[in-house]
């Protein structure tokens, strides 16, 4: 007999309803999911812990979350190698240490001393004459960690595929948004907790380039919108055609990854073969840190650098979303003292209960360019939308709380999203960078969130 | 210094507050210098011997371009943060001149923001000190330098949307 549980209902009827193009609201606050997320979700994904350049000398540690409540040291031992462990004192359980990030050659719990070393070996117990066990049980409690062109990710129950085979097809957009492995973080995350759960988050920041005219208005009011070619006096190159409002690709990948390059101006195969044709105006990098074609031709194929040269000719912005909570966007903007920069936002949203999300936000700079376009490009990051004081976030966020917030009643949480936008449409056949399962649909469009919500509801469903 | 100095300085953090809570920010950037920088930093939960050391790097880090842009988008119909506005009170106070030279000093001081917006059932709280650079200009003085520094690693309202 199979055992239907509360719980599982309700992701059948969220699949159910998925089908209709529909989310139900009740979803994203709901304790029944908040609990299936902690038991089911977290521990199966790869959940991003941090980029190489946080952890970059031997003893380095930083101490991450995945989930709610699971504490990781990401450690760079001795012999140069990143591990992942549990905080958890294999003693009595205590949490080994209490800062978010050091660099120490060995870790001491306060509570009876136990140590180990920056490789998760138990090195010193005191009074061993009085424990009868061997050392090499009581290890730091791994947790499988992998990196990706420099980002870190963690997995907590162990049996995910290797990261590679999670992202997939996928890898090639996002080692495009990864700069080929060429990116590092400026500065520190920035951290901090709002009342919104981490779903009406995510669908938003990865999928939705639909709400940027409405909800991020303002910005075109007091002119500081994303940079636009012709803002800097130019034209695209022949052939390429300017679309009503904001159009461009999303990227939808079934195994719940998704982006998009949002665009005003469309680009086929005809224009992309032209792409190889056409010089890059200098005036473009006054965007991009100078030689960046060249740097990304080092680390990237053919085919990917043209697609970075199609995002230059056109100013567009790029994005990727690694399931289920991790996502960095790329965007030019109008800058302070330099006048133009990109920046990259990479956030990563952690639920800290089912209705408030801890936000951390990295702002990535090319590792090759000045010290003034990192700081510039980090300027702007924070500026928009890299940390809570973000002119961009700030107006995200009262989306976010309130659609939480609805989610809570007794009615209200019967409402639904509605992911119906394109639904009527196939995904495109002349974008001319396809790549393997991932599919192509046109912006604005509802097919991305769609997968990344499938995927959530199968992984939660195991 | 002068007892009439002194009261100087704390009236200027007075009005300043004043100005920020009833939403007056255009006047608020005449308090500004041309040169002004805005720093709002993070802070890191990390062991130090001060917290000096645990200063991260800044969550704002506004020039006046990037100032005006951010007050002026206050006054759009669509800032959606702030419609309707953020109830908001500064407290300043232990207000201290550490520094004085011709023309200018520099000056350390607590503040509790408090805001609520929106309904919302819970009451919003940050702590933090602001590290000014005061300097007189035509008489009156300016701010030609604001760090701000929270009293806690992790931010817990829900967006910074006005000005520190």
């Amino acid at each position: 007999m199979e055992l239907v549980t509360p719980q599982l209902e309700l992701v059948r009827k969220a699949r159910e309803s998925l089908d209709r193009g529909q989310f139900p609201l009740d979803m994203l606050s709901s304790r029944d999911v908040f609990e299936m997320e902690r038991t089911n979700l977290w521990p199966r994904v790869w959940h991003f812990l941090g980029h190489e350049s946080e952890v970059q000398n031997p003893g380095d540690y930083v101490l991450r979350y995945i989930g709610p409540h699971d504490q990781v040291i990401l450690s760079r031992g001795e012999d140069g190698r990143l591990r992942g462990f549990l905080n958890v004192c294999r003693h009595r359980g205590r949490a080994f240490s209490k800062a978010e990030k050091g660099n120490a050659a060995f870790f001491r719990c306060p509570y009876h001393f136990w140590t180990y070393s920056n490789k998760g070996e138990l090195v010193g117990v005191p009074q061993d004459d009085t424990f009868r066990i061997d050392r090499r049980e009581y290890g730091l409690l791994p947790v499988k960690v992998e990196s990706y062109r420099g980002f870190v990710f963690g997995n907590l129950d162990g049996k995910a595929d290797s990261l590679e085979d999670y992202l997939g097809e996928f890898k090639w957009y996002f080692d495009i948004a990864a700069r080929g492995g060429e990116l590092e973080v400026y500065g520190n995350p920035i951290r901090y907790i709002a009342h919104t759960n981490w779903k009406a988050a995510a669908e938003n920041f990865g999928s939705d380039s639909y709400h940027i005219y409405f909800t991020h208005r303002s910005l075109y009011q007091v002119g500081i919108n994303p940079l636009k070619l012709e803002d800097l006096g130019l034209s695209p190159p022949p052939g390429v055609k300017k679309t009503e409002g904001f159009g461009g690709y999303q990227f939808s990948s079934p195994k719940g990854h998704g982006g998009g390059i949002t665009s005003f101006y469309t680009v086929d195969a005809e224009n992309l073969a032209k792409v190889d044709e056409v010089q890059v105006d200098p005036k473009i990098y006054e965007v991009y840190p100078p030689n960046f074609l060249e740097e990304m031709s080092k680390h990237l194929t053919p085919e990917q650098v043209r697609a970075i040269k199609m995002e230059m000719l056109t100013l567009s912005l790029f994005r990727v979303r690694v399931f289920p909570n991790f996502m960095i966007i790329i965007t030019s903007s109008s800058g302070a003292k330099r006048k133009y920069v990109q920046y990259y936002v990479g956030r990563m949203w952690r639920p800290v209960s089912e209705d408030q999300t801890e936000v951390y936000t990295w702002c990535f700079v090319p590792r090759f360019a000045d010290d003034e376009y990192k700081r510039e490009s980090y300027r702007q990051c924070v500026f928009r939308e890299g940390g809570i004081a973000g002119i961009m976030t700030v107006d995200d966020m009262t989306n976010w709380t309130s659609q939480t917030e609805n989610s809570k009643g007794a009615l209200s949480s019967k409402a639904t999203i509605t992911l119906r936008q394109r639904e009527h449409e196939q995904p495109i056949s002349d974008f001319p960078l396809p790549h393997g399962e991932t599919k192509v649909y046109r912006e604005p469009s509802d097919w991305s969130p769609k997968a990344m919500l499938r995927r959530y509801l199968e992984v939660l469903e195991g | 210094m002068e007892c009439r100095e002194y009261l100087e300085v704390v009236e200027f953090y007075n009005r300043e507050a004043e100005l920020l809570d009833n939403w007056r920010y255009k006047e608020w950037l005449n308090l500004l210098t041309e040169d002004v920088e805005y720093t709002f930093y993070t802070r890191q939960n990390i062991n130090a011997d001060s917290p000096e050391d645990q200063i991260g790097s800044p969550l704002i880090m506004d020039d006046r371009f990037l100032l005006e842009k951010r007050v002026n988008r206050l006054y759009s119909e669509y800032a959606w943060a702030e419609i309707p506005r953020s109830m908001t009170r500064h407290f300043v106070t232990n207000v201290r001149v550490a520094n004085r030279a011709e023309g200018q000093m520099r000056t350390l001081s607590n503040v509790l923001f408090y805001r609520h917006r929106h309904d919302n059932p819970y009451h919003e709280f940050l702590s933090y000190e602001r590290r000014d650079l005061l300097r007189r200009e035509g008489g009156e003085l300016r701010i030609a330098r604001r760090e701000i520094i929270p009293d806690t690693n992790v931010i817990l309202v829900d967006y910074l949307s006005t000005l520190y």
